[in-house]
């Protein structure tokens, strides 16, 4: 079974996102956050389990803490938990230095437009199962 | 044949002649110091040249101030150079200086007694201040003169005092500074008020560039997020099971309608951002940003088209990553998006070649084609080639202003039913 997590801070996406991911995936586990402050408590809390979502989608314009300002908090947690799953920025921004910056943490394997579809997802999860 | 002259006579003439040569040398040496004052105001006119040349290739303000106080120095033969920045608003002096031995708390009591001893109003020529004048300053030092050139913006926001001064203890005269010095201070002067009036609207102007694009972006973001709202939604309506067949028709042309509104939002930025920001080369792999954008339209499309890239030069270009982005994702999709639905084997060809100083570079379909009469109407402004398309009519306008920018042409080749081929020339351009 298949961990999801998804942070945006409008539900009405977290919601689409969750349907487009049960279609592709029946037996996924879906979480979702609208708010990086929630999302770091979960992710902090999972990383020191060893408990990581198998995929994690954030969105970049977020108020209180952005999508970027989360990755700075998350870059912070030693060992690097993050570089053994799929971690995607998911956004609606069409700003090239968003694109830019996203490439500067190591971990994140992708930058995709908002919406999710089923193809997009599909395209990931085969691209994640082919061994590196 | 006159009388030969008497001696008292020969004695008038030879001292007439000699108070001639008398004469004669005086104007010699007036001349010679003519031309030696000439000479040493042209070394002096030529340094403020050089200052003019140096001043304008730096960025930062600090920079620019210790260089006013470097040529101060240097051209003036004076000991010291201040420069006070003040702003009245918030009462805050800043002291740039070269030579000064005076400690950071002294700064602003300093720049105080130094603005003082101005006389007021000062006009736009600069002060000659001779010792009375310039004792105020004496709190750590005495002064002999100084000589010091004074302006305020026209929107008060800041008071900009430069001057040169003269110590006692290195006992320069204080005709040093002599009137014509003054005259070329003056010139100097007014040579510093043009160029930091420039800085300063520069940097206002930078600023509200940089407003406005985040504006623009936070404008076409919050405008776009409920349209992709709707189209995710959309789509969940789209994998439904029961869907009447009409209710997927009206849903159809909502989904085109959105569609349509998100292109056009994303073109005005594109439009806003090219006529706006300078170009700005940087080193990138051109293949990969063309299956970059490639990948992009498969995720959103899921369509069976093809990808081929065929590299004959070196990939790395150097030029405008952004714009030639927006270039190739308009001409890619367009590729995609006018393909030939009755064909097995949709392709886009994307090619790079080396031409003389120019990168040729080539998209290439076969597609649906454009009709001859339309060919040379397809990158005007607003004009849709095509009324199956859910297009703005922005797309290839906006390429086309793009490319323009870069200094180079676009141009197009096409035959109905077998394919379009653009090609973009681009100038290399040098890296600095």
């Amino acid at each position: 079974m298949r961990g999801y997590l998804l942070i945006d801070d409008e539900a009405v996406f977290n919601t689409i996102h969750a349907k487009i991911i049960s279609l592709v995936d029946e037996q996924a586990s879906i979480t979702t956050c609208v708010s990086s402050y929630e999302a770091l408590d979960l992710l902090k809390g999972a990383a020191q389990r060893k408990k990581l979502p198998d995929m994690v989608f954030l969105d970049i314009n977020m108020p209180e803490m952005n999508g970027f300002e989360l990755l700075d908090e998350l870059s912070e947690l030693p060992g690097n938990p993050f570089a053994s799953i799929g971690f995607y920025m998911l956004t609606s921004s069409l700003d090239e230095r968003d694109l830019q910056r996203a490439r500067t943490y190591p971990f994140i394997s992708g930058y995709h437009s908002k919406p999710m579809t089923k193809s997009m997802l599909e395209e990931l999860i085969r691209a994640g199962n082919q061994p590196d | 044949m006159s009388s030969p002259a008497s001696y008292e006579e020969l004695l008038q003439q030879y001292q007439e002649l000699q108070l001639r040569v008398t004469r004669f040398s005086a104007i010699e040496q007036e001349l010679i110091n003519t031309r030696d004052r000439l000479d040493n105001e042209l070394v002096m006119y030529k340094r403020l040249h050089e200052f003019n040349v140096k001043a304008l290739a730096l960025q930062a303000e600090a920079d620019f101030l210790a260089l006013v106080a470097e040529y101060i120095i240097d051209i003036f033969e004076v000991e010291e150079a201040a420069i006070i920045l003040y702003q009245p608003s918030v009462k805050k002096y800043q002291l740039i200086h070269e030579g000064l031995d005076i400690q950071e708390k002294d700064c602003t009591h300093f720049a105080q007694q130094l603005i003082a001893a101005l006389p007021t109003p000062v006009t736009g020529n600069a002060q000659l201040l001779n010792k009375e004048e310039v004792k105020g300053l004496a709190f750590f030092k005495s002064y002999d003169a100084a000589i010091a050139y004074q302006y305020t913006d026209e929107d008060n926001h800041y008071q900009l005092t430069i001057a040169g001064l003269i110590s006692t203890a290195k006992a320069p005269l204080y005709a040093a500074l002599q009137e014509r010095q003054r005259t070329i201070f003056g010139v100097f002067g007014q040579q510093v008020q043009a160029l930091m009036t420039s800085r300063k609207k520069t940097e206002e102007l930078k600023k509200i560039n940089a407003e406005l694009d985040n504006f623009v972006y936070s404008v076409s973001h919050d405008l776009r997020s409920p349209l992709l709202s709707i189209k995710g939604i959309l789509s969940l309506v789209f994998n439904l099971e029961q869907i009447q067949p009409e209710t997927a028709e009206y849903l159809q042309l909502a989904e085109t309608s959105v569609e349509r509104l998100d292109n056009t939002i994303q073109e005005i930025l594109e439009y806003s951002r090219n006529a706006r920001l300078h170009v700005k080369p940087e080193q990138f792999n051109v293949k990969e940003l063309a299956e970059e954008i490639f990948k992009d339209i498969q995720f959103s499309t899921n369509l069976p088209v093809q990808f081929h890239a065929q590299i004959e030069a070196d990939p790395m270009l150097y030029t405008d990553r952004s714009r030639l982005n927006t270039v190739l994702k308009n001409l890619i999709s367009n590729a995609v998006k006018y393909r030939r639905k009755d064909i097995d084997n949709p392709e886009v060809h994307f090619s790079l070649f080396q031409q003389d100083d120019h990168w040729h570079i080539e998209v290439k379909d076969n597609g649906e084609g454009i009709p001859e009469d339309r060919l040379d109407k397809i990158f005007d402004m607003f004009y849709r080639g095509t009324k199956n398309s859910i297009g703005n009519g922005l797309g290839l306008y906006i390429c086309k202003e793009i490319v323009e920018k870069l200094n180079g042409t676009i141009t197009v080749e096409s035959k109905p039913n077998e394919g379009t081929t653009m090609t973009l020339l681009l100038p290399k351009i040098k890296e600095s």
